[in-house]
């Protein structure tokens, strides 16, 4: 039923029907058109005999016309019977042309011409003919010439060119039918091509419903079916056909019914899928985002932890910038950053050279700290440098950024800068960089603080370590809670044994390691921890301890610390006083010498005194004692005076009495004090030549009195004591040898302290202070001088001193240029003067040395003679008047008796008269008599010098009578 | 005869000990210091020392701890000192020193110490 339905209304059936149609339609429109062309071409034909017939008609018409008219005129020529007959024939030729021109269908003027010339035919057979045969046949020609002229000749050739014109007419219309059917046969082909069309369109049309009716809906099918795969809304109509394309349709619709249905709801369920997995997506996506922001903000925290750890931990500010800096950094990326302290050169710098953080540290930021100060922040937008540019080519925008650290007085303390190039800084990069500045600033506040308490702590340790006390601070329990350098140091210890935080037990050990008596020091310790101690004052305690061989005497002391009146500790303080101790002992020792030393001579006065009182005692007896009450009386004195001296020196107090003064008169002054010393054999050799010092006098000749009377003492054995003075670059230097028992080495560095004493071996036994040493240097130091011994033990000492020389040369004088000495050989020009009238010799002296002489002086003829013999001299200069053992002339009795000496030329400088007598005997060559002015003495001296080369040796020179 | 050692490096004090004491009766022998003293007291019997507390080589102190117990037995003796020297004067004391006398001092006094210790 179906497939009959489907058969009948099926695109198939469709498709048969529209093409047999079209074959239909094809076949009767190609029978018709053949038929058409076979008819019209029929006719054409028809016509074009016709017309043929027609023009073989005219044209034999026209030839048997012309035949007869010819034959005529044959006959008339030449009157043959057989142009006769033949003209018979052809008039019957003409005839029957006629007759079979009246057979077809003719044209109005051939019509007429018909008629005409049937008529003019009958016309000429019957009277034309026999009328000129007439006149043929009577020969008369003339009458025929006429005839045929009257119009006979006119009508035939009108009748020849009338049927010769019918002719060509006919050749004509022949010609037309040919065009025309040439004309046919295009418009059977325009026809046949217009049916073409026709059927193409037709067909086109057919296709063109076909495909309306098909393609269409399949297209449409298509689309839906497209859009229904891809679920799209589907615009679809059904076809109301019965063909399958319908049914295709209609079950296709039904289907995309049912699958939109269907879709609709699985796209319902998906829906709810969807926005469940929407739902589930946006959570995930929420945890995910709260996850990333938990990460970001853990991060930033960790950072932060770091950062504020840093800031905690970093107590220096270098450390403290550097982490700030690099935290900075981590966070925000800039092309060149630096942060730099105001008052301090501490800063970090990013991505610039050293000569730039320079320039920037060192340049007057004035500005910009007063820039800062306003407004926290400022943001310079500026062009690139070329450095900044690169490979740029054009400039860029830079920016540089700059933040400062400000303290709550709104003082900025540091300054970070940064630079983006061609990278803007957003507000909330620049609003947290301004966040983390204040941070920065409590920090660095807090680095100050700490700074300052370390400073302060660090101060306190350098008091502590650089004390000389020992300082130790225990807790109530015994623990050390502070033990400096000092206290370690002290008893011997390099540091590390006895630090904080050690116990008592292990700290009291380590502490008396190397002390003398430990268990003394132990209980001193031991009784602040004790229960119910409550001393509270300070307990001093002394103890000894032994360090690599030295013995120290530390004298400790303990005393409680408190805080608001609750005990905190016991704060021991040790001080090193074996020096106190040995200056104590010192002391004492020194007070047991004085006392000693005074309690000598006093128990000799006041014994003797007693004796001499109580006793019944002989005169000798007597003055024995007087003598020595004296003596120990004076004794008495100069110690006393000594004590003095140094009690004054050491106060400062004593008082000296500068005055320009001579040095040389000052050693012989102190020389002719110690005439009376028959014990040592004391001269003065003096080579000076500039002696004017600025001193007190008497005070330096303390001095010299002490190094002669130290020389004499410590000489027991006797022996020469030499003193010298001469000149060193602007000094004077004064000297007091002695061949005694020598310094040991090891004594003579202290041998100028005070209090101290050689009591050794033979010293021991050697009275004194030991305080003339000290005095000494007081004084030559307080002249600003300076005083020193050379010395080897067991073969005497020479102390020496030295003292500036006055620099106003017009005050003092200089007895001669130094740089004449270079012609005097001072050896050879050593003058002995022996003349115990201190004044006069050195005014002899003077004189001498001012002419280039070294002099030598004596006051004991004794002791001159020793020196002579051992000295090279250039002369002797001798006072008759002299001690009380020997004389002048004794000693040059003596001098001329030996061989030796017998040359040295002598000249006598005396008060006494000139005994002629004995200048005979002696051959005295010249003679001075006191008093004379001394440049006497020296001209002598000086003509004596000069005429030794002619050989002056061994006169004895008078001074000469004035 | 009672015989008496003076020891004192200062020769002056010695001949006021030695003049004061002369017209008593008594051997005096002199030492002008502690080991020259030391030497004669181990080496002869003396019934009194007078040693000077100051004393070069040896100190009178000195001089008392280096002498054995029997000889200091039988000896008396006596210190001359100074005032200052209270500290040193105990410490002779334990030694064995029987009597100080102070410098300076009067000859009378230290006649009659003599004469006192001895009789």
């Amino acid at each position: 039923m179906r497939q009959n339905n489907l058969w009948n209304k099926g695109i198939r059936a469709n498709f048969i029907r529209a093409s047999a149609s079209l074959v239909i339609i094809i076949l009767v429109i190609s029978t018709f058109y053949f038929y058409y062309n076979a008819a019209s071409q029929d006719e054409l034909l028809n016509q074009s005999e016709v017309l043929s017939e027609k023009a073989e008609i005219k044209n034999n018409v026209e030839r048997s016309l012309n035949d007869t008219f010819f034959r005529a005129r044959a006959y008339y020529v030449f009157q043959d019977e057989k142009d006769l007959e033949l003209l018979d024939e052809n008039l019957a030729e003409v005839k029957t042309s006629l007759a079979e021109l009246s057979t077809v269908e003719l044209t109005e003027e051939e019509a007429r011409f018909l008629e005409d010339l049937q008529s003019f035919i009958t016309g000429y057979e019957e009277e034309w003919l026999p009328q000129a045969f007439e006149f043929v046949d009577n020969d008369d020609y003339e009458a025929l010439r006429n005839f045929a002229n009257s119009g006979m000749n006119e009508a035939v050739n009108q009748f020849i060119e009338r049927s010769r014109d019918l002719q060509s007419e006919t050749m004509i219309e022949i010609e037309e039918l040919y065009v025309e059917s040439i004309e046919q046969a295009n418009r059977s082909t325009l026809l046949a091509i217009a049916i073409g069309g026709v059927l193409l369109f037709t067909f086109m049309i057919i296709v063109m419903r076909v495909l309306k009716n098909i393609i269409q809906p399949i297209e449409a099918l298509t689309i839906a079916s497209n859009d229904l795969s891809e679920s799209r809304e589907i615009t679809f109509q059904t076809y109301d056909r019965e063909d399958e394309i319908g049914s295709l349709s209609n079950s296709f619709y039904k289907m995309a019914t049912v699958l939109q249905e269907k879709e609709e709801e699985l796209t319902a369920q998906n829906e709810e899928l969807q926005s469940q997995q929407e739902e589930l997506q946006g959570n995930q996506i929420e945890l995910e985002s709260i996850v990333r922001r938990m990460e970001s903000t853990n991060n930033k925290l960790e950072r932060y932890n770091q950062l504020n750890h840093a800031m905690s931990l970093s107590l220096s500010k270098q450390e403290f910038i550097s982490s700030i800096f690099r935290f900075i950094n981590e966070m925000y990326r800039f092309d060149k950053s630096a942060m730099t302290l105001v008052d301090e050169p501490v800063y970090r710098t990013m991505g610039l050279t050293e000569k730039a953080i320079q320039q920037f540290i060192l340049s007057e930021k004035d500005e910009l700290i007063v820039r800062l100060e306003e407004s926290n922040h400022f943001l310079v937008k500026r062009n690139s440098t070329p450095a900044e540019q690169g490979i740029v080519e054009h400039p860029i925008s830079v920016y540089d950024y700059y933040s400062g650290v400000l303290d709550a007085d709104r003082k900025i303390l540091a300054i970070f800068a940064a630079t983006r190039i061609g990278e803007e800084f957003s507000e909330q990069e620049m609003s947290e960089i301004d966040g983390l500045m204040n941070r920065v600033s409590l920090a660095l506040e807090r680095t100050v603080i700490y700074e300052e308490m370390e400073r302060s702590r660090k101060l306190n340790q350098d008091i502590l370590d650089n004390v000389n006390e020992g300082i130790l601070f225990i807790s109530t329990v015994g623990d050390i809670l502070q033990v400096n350098e000092a206290v370690c140091k002290m008893i011997g210890h390099t540091g590390a044994e006895i630090d904080h935080g050690l116990n008592k037990q292990k700290w009291i050990k380590e502490f008396t390691k190397y002390v003398e008596e430990p268990e003394a020091l132990q209980r001193f310790f031991n009784q602040f921890t004790e229960a119910g101690f409550d001393h509270n004052g300070m307990i001093h305690h002394e103890y000894v301890v032994n360090v690599k061989e030295e013995r120290r005497v530390i004298d400790v002391y303990g005393a409680g610390v408190f805080n608001h009146q609750e005990r905190i500790g016991t704060l021991f303080v040790h001080r090193n006083i074996t020096r106190e101790h040995e200056l104590d002992k010192m002391k004492s020792e020194l007070v047991s010498t004085v006392s000693h030393e005074l309690r000598t001579p006093l128990s000799s006065v006041l014994g003797f005194t007693e004796l001499l009182l109580k006793k019944e005692l002989k005169p000798d007896r007597q003055k024995k004692y007087l003598d020595t009450i004296y003596k120990e009386a004076k004794r008495l004195t100069s110690l006393i005076n000594d004590f003095l001296d140094l009690q004054r020196m050491e106060s400062g107090s004593q008082k000296y009495d500068m005055s320009a003064c001579s040095m040389d008169k000052i050693m012989m002054e102190v020389l002719n004090n110690f005439k009376h010393v028959k014990s040592h054999r004391l001269s003065f050799v003096d080579e000076s030549f500039d002696v004017i010092i600025k001193a007190d006098q008497a005070r330096i000749q303390q001095v010299l009195t002490n190094l002669v009377s130290n020389a004499i003492k410590f000489s027991p054995d006797g022996g020469d004591i030499v003193l010298s003075l001469k000149n060193e670059q602007g000094h004077l230097v004064a000297s007091v040898k002695d061949g005694g028992l020598g310094i040991p080495e090891a004594e003579l560095e202290k041998l100028f302290t005070k209090f101290q004493r050689i009591d050794q071996g033979d010293r021991k036994k050697i009275g004194g202070t030991g305080l003339g040493l000290a005095i000494s240097r007081g004084i030559i130091e307080k002249h600003g001088g300076a005083i020193w011994v050379e010395s080897i033990e067991g073969e005497g000492s020479t102390f020496y001193f030295s003292l500036p020389l006055i620099a106003d040369k017009s005050i003092g004088h200089i007895l001669r240029d130094p740089w004449e000495m270079v012609e005097v050989d001072m050896n050879s020009s050593t003058v002995m003067i022996i003349e115990d009238d201190s004044s006069l010799a050195l005014l002899l002296s003077e004189e001498l040395k001012a002419n280039g002489f070294r002099v030598l002086h004596h006051y004991d003829p004794k002791n001159a003679y020793i020196d002579i013999l051992k000295i090279p001299l250039k002369a002797i200069v001798v006072d008759l008047m002299l001690g009380d053992d020997m004389d002048g002339w004794e000693l040059i009795q003596q001098l001329k008796e030996n061989e030796e000496t017998k040359q040295l030329p002598i000249i006598i400088s005396s008060a006494l008269d000139k005994s002629i007598e004995k200048m005979e005997r002696f051959q005295v060559d010249d003679y001075l008599t006191k008093p004379y002015p001394p440049n006497e003495l020296s001209k002598t001296l000086l003509n004596f010098v000069q005429a030794s080369k002619n050989n002056r040796d061994g006169e004895i020179l008078f001074p000469k009578q004035t | 005869m009672k015989k008496i050692l003076v020891a004192d490096d200062e020769e002056i004090l010695r001949m006021l000990i030695v003049d004061t004491l002369e017209d008593s009766g008594f051997a005096i022998v002199e030492a002008e210091d502690g080991k020259e003293a030391l030497r004669f007291l181990e080496n002869e019997k003396f019934d009194l020392a007078i040693l000077d507390y100051m004393m070069p080589e040896k100190t009178g102190l000195e001089v008392i701890q280096s002498l054995k117990a029997e000889i200091k037995q039988n000896l008396q003796i006596v210190m001359l000192t100074a005032k200052a020297q209270q500290q040193d004067r105990e410490a002779a004391l334990q030694a064995g020193a029987n009597y100080f006398i102070a410098k300076p001092f009067s000859p009378a006094d230290l006649l009659t110490l003599v004469e006192e210790i001895l009789s």
